[in-house]
C-alpha cells in the first residue's frame, strides 16, 4: 500500500511540480523528467530482466532525431506522428538487438559489449551522416507540441504535457515490472531454467522487455526533442548512457520510481555544477561512480527500504488460494524409449527405456550412473541426442522445458532453485501461474494464484505457511527446498520429475515429504520420477524402482526386488560379497 | 591495382590487426579467468602513449618510454585487480562498471595534468623500406614485428609452461583448480596485470602514428569490443578476428569511408552473434 499511495503522490506531484516552477527552471525540470523515464526503462531491463545495456542512449537518441527530423521536414499534422515513429524506430532497433542478443543462454558482459559497439556505431552515424541529423551542429528548429494548423502548445501547457506524459511512460514501466511477467523476469534473473520450467519462455520475455524498454525510451527521447526544440549529438552520446546506467545504479535498479526520481534530481545537481567545473565535475562522476559500485550497488532505494522497520516495509499481497484436485492426472504413464544424450565422446545416458505409470518411481544408482542428464532429458533442459517419450497420448519429444511446463511436466532442481528477491508467496504464484496464464495476460494478472492442496500439503509439512511474505533470500536451505518442491506442485502437473527432493532437510522432515509424495502420487493418480539417495526415502514412497548404471539400465522392479537383486548389490558395493 | 599496392595494404592491414590483437587478447584472457571486460581499456591504451610521452619529455630514448609504459600498465592493473575487481567476483556487471568509473577517473587525471589539447610523438623510426616494390614505413614494420613477438610469447607462455597450464585449469573451472592446489586468485591478478600491460603496450606503440590526448582511447575500444564479440574467449578466435575485421575495416575505408567500414564492423558482430553463440567455456587457446 505505501508503495502504491507514493507513486500516486508522485504522480500528482510530477506536473505540479512543472507547472510551479518557472519557465527556465520548469522547463528544465520536464527534460529530466524524460532522462528519468529514460532511466527506469534501463532499470527494468536491467534490475528485473537482468540485461544491463550500456548504450541506452542510443533508443533515446533515436527517438530524438526521428522525431525531430519529422517535426522538420513533415511539419504537416502536427507532432504526434513523430514522436510515435521516434518511439517505434527506437523500439525496432532494440528489438534487432534483442534477437541477436538475447536468445539462449545470455552472457550479461556480451550483452553489454554488444550494446556498448552500438552505440560506438550510432554516435559516428550521428557525427557524421551531417545532412540527415546536422552532424556536430544537430537540428535545430524543431517545433514544439502542436496539432498542425489546430493547436500549439504554449511553453507552460508544453511542459505539463510532457511531464504528464512522463509520468504515464513511468506508469507502464511500473506496472510491467510488478506484475507477474516482472516477477517471472525476476525469478529467471537467477534461475534461467526453473523459470523455463515453470511454462516461462524466458528469451522471449527477455526479447519482449528489451524491445518494450526500447519503446518507451524513444518515446521519452521524442518527447525530450519537443522540449528542447534542437537534438544534438549529446542526446546519443557516451556521456549521457553513462548518465543512464550511473543514476539507475544509484537510484536502485531494482525500483523503477527511485530509479527516476534519482535521475532527475542528480540532473539538475549536474547542471548546476557541470558548467562551473567541467573537468572536476567528470572526474568526481567517476569516483562516484567507482564509489557507488563499491559502496552502495544496490542503490539508494533499496538501502533505504532495507532499514525501514519490518511493518513500513512494502510488500506485493499476493492472494493464495487452494483447491482438492483428485485424480488430475487420470492415470497417464511415462513412457520414454531409446533415451540416449552424449556429450562429444562421452555417452552418459545410453539407449535406455524407461516406463513409470502413477506412484512414485524412484531412479538410483551409483555417482555418474546419469541418473540426472536421464531426468534433465525427460525435462528438456538438456534434449537428448536421440529417443522418444511421452506422458499418455501428448508427444513431449524435442519439446522446449517451457511448453513442456504447460503442458503438465513438473520439475525440480537438485540445488534449491527460487527467486531470492521475490517472497515465498511470490515465488509460489510466479510458478502457478506461469502454466496457464497467457505471456502478455501476465502483464495485468492480479499477484493471484491457486495452488493444488498437494503445494499446500508441502508448504504446511515445512512450515512455511506462516513465512508467506518472507522473502525467499532469507530462508534456509532446507526451507528453499520445500519451497521449491511446493513451486513444482503449484499448478496441477500430469508428470513429476524430482532430483533429490530432500537434499539438505531433516530425516522428520524427509519422511513426512516421503508421506506426501506417496499418497499424492495416487491422490493425483500421477507419475512421479524421483532422483533419490536416500534409502528410508525410497522405502517409504516407491512404488517402483530404476536402478542405472554406466548410462544402462541395470534392473527395475519393485524395493524389494532391488534389494535382492545381486547385481544392483554389486554395482554399489563392488564383488566379493 | 599492382602488386606493391596489395603488399601495401596487405601490411596496412597488418598493422591495423596487431594493435587490437595485442589489446584484444588481454581482454580475452580476462574475459575468459574472470568473465569480466575491462571497459577502461582505451584508458591504459592512452596511459602507455603518455608515458612515452612523458619519458621523451625529460629526454629518455622511444624505448625507454616503451618499457615504462608496460611497468605502468602492468602495475595500474595490478592494483586494480586487488583493491576493485576482487570484490565483485559474483557480479562480473558491478566488476566491468567499476572499470568503466576508473576510465573515467584516469581520463580526467591526465587531463588535468597534462591539460586537454592532442599532443604529439615524434616517429623514433623516420624512413621507410622497400618491400617487393612496396614502400613502407619502417615504424609500422617494427610495430608489427614487436606485436606478432609479444603474442607469439603469451600464446607461448599459454601453451607450453606450467603457468599455461594453471591458467588454462582456473579458465576451465577455477573452483576445481583451487582445491588442486591451483592460487586462482594470484593467478587472476597476473593475467589481469598483463592484460592492462598489453594495452598500455599497445597505446605506446601507437603513440607516434596519431594524436595523443586524454580521450584517444575512444577511438580504439570499438574495434577492440567488436573483435572480442566476434572472437569471444578464445585466444585463438580473437586473433582470427582482429585480422578478418582489420581486413573489412582497412578494405571498406579504401573502396568507400570509413563511416561505412565502421557500420561494416558492426554488422559483423551481429551477423556473428546472431550465427553463433560464442563459448566461454572449453580450451582457452
Amino acid at each position: 500500500m505505501i508503495r502504491r499511495s507514493i507513486a500516486v503522490l508522485a504522480s500528482l506531484a510530477v506536473p505540479l511540480i512543472a507547472l510551479s516552477l518557472g519557465g527556465y527552471q520548469g522547463s528544465l525540470f520536464a527534460q529530466f523528467a524524460l532522462y528519468g523515464v529514460a532511466t527506469a526503462a534501463l532499470a527494468l531491463c536491467w534490475g528485473f530482466a537482468g540485461i544491463l545495456s550500456l548504450g541506452h542512449a542510443v533508443s533515446f537518441g533515436i527517438g530524438a532525431y526521428v522525431a525531430a527530423w519529422c517535426g522538420i521536414n513533415i511539419p504537416e499534422g502536427g507532432t504526434l506522428l513523430g514522436i510515435l515513429f521516434g518511439g517505434l524506430a527506437a523500439g525496432a532497433v532494440s528489438l534487432l538487438v534483442g534477437l541477436v542478443g538475447l536468445r539462449g543462454r545470455v552472457n550479461v558482459i556480451t550483452f553489454a559489449l554488444l550494446t556498448f559497439v552500438l552505440l560506438f556505431g550510432a554516435v559516428e552515424v550521428v557525427n557524421q551522416l551531417t545532412p540527415v541529423t546536422g552532424g556536430f551542429n544537430g537540428l535545430a528548429g524543431v517545433p514544439g507540441l502542436n496539432l498542425g494548423d489546430l493547436w500549439t502548445a504554449d511553453p507552460v501547457a508544453q511542459r505539463v504535457i510532457v511531464t504528464i506524459a512522463a509520468v504515464g511512460l513511468l506508469w507502464l514501466l511500473i506496472i510491467v515490472a510488478r506484475s507477474p511477467f516482472g516477477g517471472a523476469l525476476v525469478l529467471a534473473k537467477t534461475h534461467a531454467i526453473r523459470a523455463a520450467s515453470s511454462g516461462y519462455n524466458i528469451p522471449a520475455f527477455r526479447i519482449g522487455t528489451f524491445a518494450f524498454a526500447g519503446v518507451v525510451t524513444g518515446l521519452a527521447g521524442a518527447l525530450f526533442s519537443t522540449q528542447t526544440q534542437f537534438v544534438a549529438p549529446d542526446q546519443i552520446s557516451l556521456v549521457l548512457a553513462t548518465n543512464f546506467v550511473l543514476w539507475a545504479m544509484i537510484g536502485s535498479r531494482t525500483s523503477i520510481i527511485g530509479a527516476f526520481f534519482t535521475a532527475i534530481v542528480i540532473s539538475f545537481i549536474t547542471n548546476e555544477l557541470a558548467d562551473k567545473f567541467l573537468t572536476l565535475w567528470l572526474l568526481a562522476m567517476g569516483i562516484i561512480f567507482i564509489v557507488v559500485v563499491v559502496l552502495i550497488p544496490d542503490g539508494i532505494a533499496e538501502a533505504v527500504l532495507k532499514r525501514l522497520p519490518e511493518r513500513w516495509r512494502p510488500r506485493r499481497a499476493v492472494t493464495l488460494t487452494t483447491t482438492e484436485q483428485a485424480g488430475a492426472g487420470g492415470g497417464q504413464a511415462l513412457e520414454a524409449t531409446g533415451i540416449t544424450c552424449t556429450f562429444g565422446k562421452f555417452t552418459a545416458v545410453d539407449d535406455v527405456d524407461f516406463n513409470a505409470g502413477s506412484g512414485v518411481h524412484c531412479l538410483i544408482g551409483p555417482n555418474g550412473a546419469g541418473k540426472s542428464t536421464l531426468l534433465n532429458a525427460l525435462s528438456g533442459t538438456v534434449p537428448p541426442t536421440s529417443g522418444r517419450w511421452r506422458v499418455g497420448n501428448t508427444d513431449l519429444t524435442k519439446m522446449r522445458p517451457w511448453k513442456m511446463a504447460r503442458v503438465g511436466v513438473a520439475r525440480k532442481f537438485q540445488a534449491p532453485a527460487v527467486a531470492p528477491e521475490l517472497t515465498v508467496a511470490q515465488n509460489l504464484a510466479v510458478a502457478r501461474l506461469g502454466v496457464t496464464v497467457h505471456p502478455f495476460a501476465l502483464i495485468f494478472s492480479p499477484w493471484r494464484a491457486d495452488l493444488t492442496s498437494t503445494a499446500w500439503r508441502i508448504l504446511e509439512t515445512g512450515d512455511l505457511v506462516k513465512l508467506l511474505d518472507t522473502p525467499a533470500s532469507r530462508l534456509a536451505h532446507g526451507q528453499r527446498q520445500v519451497l521449491e518442491l511446493a513451486m513444482t506442485f503449484a499448478s496441477r502437473p500430469t508428470l513429476v520429475l524430482l532430483d533429490e527432493p530432500t537434499a539438505g532437510m531433516t530425516a522428520a522432515e524427509t519422511a513426512s515429504i516421503a508421506d506426501i509424495l506417496r499418497t499424492e502420487a495416487a491422490g493425483l493418480d500421477i507419475p512421479i520420477v524421483v532422483v533419490e539417495h536416500d534409502m528410508a526415502l525410497i522405502r517409504s514412497a516407491a512404488s517402483a524402482v530404476t536402478v542405472l548404471q554406466a548410462g544402462r539400465v541395470l534392473a527395475t522392479g519393485t524395493v524389494a526386488e532391488i534389494e535382492n537383486n545381486a547385481e544392483v548389490t554389486r554395482a554399489y558395493v563392488g564383488e566379493g560379497l | 591495382m599492382d602488386f606493391a599496392f596489395i603488399v601495401d595494404q596487405g601490411l596496412g592491414i597488418l598493422a591495423t590487426a596487431s594493435v587490437s590483437a595485442l589489446v584484444a587478447m588481454g581482454l580475452a584472457m580476462s574475459f575468459r579467468l574472470m568473465g569480466i571486460i575491462n571497459l577502461a581499456s582505451g584508458d591504459f591504451m592512452m596511459i602507455g602513449a603518455y608515458s612515452v610521452l612523458t619519458c621523451l619529455a625529460i629526454g629518455l630514448p622511444y624505448i625507454v618510454g616503451v618499457l615504462v609504459a608496460c611497468v605502468v600498465g602492468f602495475l595500474l592493473g595490478a592494483v586494480t585487480e586487488r583493491t576493485l575487481l576482487r570484490r565483485f567476483v559474483r557480479a562480473p556487471e558491478l566488476a566491468i562498471l567499476g572499470t568503466f568509473g576508473l576510465g573515467i577517473v584516469i581520463r580526467q587525471v591526465v587531463e588535468l595534468i597534462y591539460g586537454k589539447n592532442f599532443q604529439f610523438v615524434e616517429n623514433p623510426l623516420p624512413g621507410s623500406v622497400e618491400i617487393w616494390g612496396a614502400e613502407f614505413p619502417l615504424y609500422r614494420l617494427v610495430l608489427i614485428g614487436v606485436s606478432v613477438v609479444v603474442i607469439g610469447a603469451v600464446l607461448l607462455v599459454l601453451t607450453v609452461t606450467p603457468i599455461g597450464v594453471k591458467v588454462r585449469a582456473v579458465a576451465a573451472d577455477g573452483d576445481l583448480a583451487e582445491t588442486l592446489g591451483v592460487r586462482s586468485g594470484g593467478l587472476k591478478l597476473v593475467i589481469f596485470a598483463v592484460s592492462t600491460l598489453m594495452a598500455s603496450l599497445a597505446g605506446s606503440l601507437i603513440a607516434p602514428l596519431t594524436n595523443v590526448g586524454p580521450g584517444m582511447g575512444n577511438a580504439y575500444l570499438f574495434v577492440m569490443f567488436v573483435v572480442v564479440i566476434v572472437g569471444g574467449a578464445r585466444v585463438s578466435m580473437v586473433l582470427v578476428a582482429a585480422l578478418a575485421i582489420a581486413v573489412v575495416q582497412n578494405v571498406t575505408t579504401l573502396v568507400i569511408d570509413s563511416l561505412v567500414a565502421k557500420l561494416a564492423i558492426l554488422a559483423m558482430a551481429f551477423i556473428v552473434l546472431a550465427a553463433t553463440r560464442p563459448s566461454t567455456k572449453g580450451n582457452i587457446v
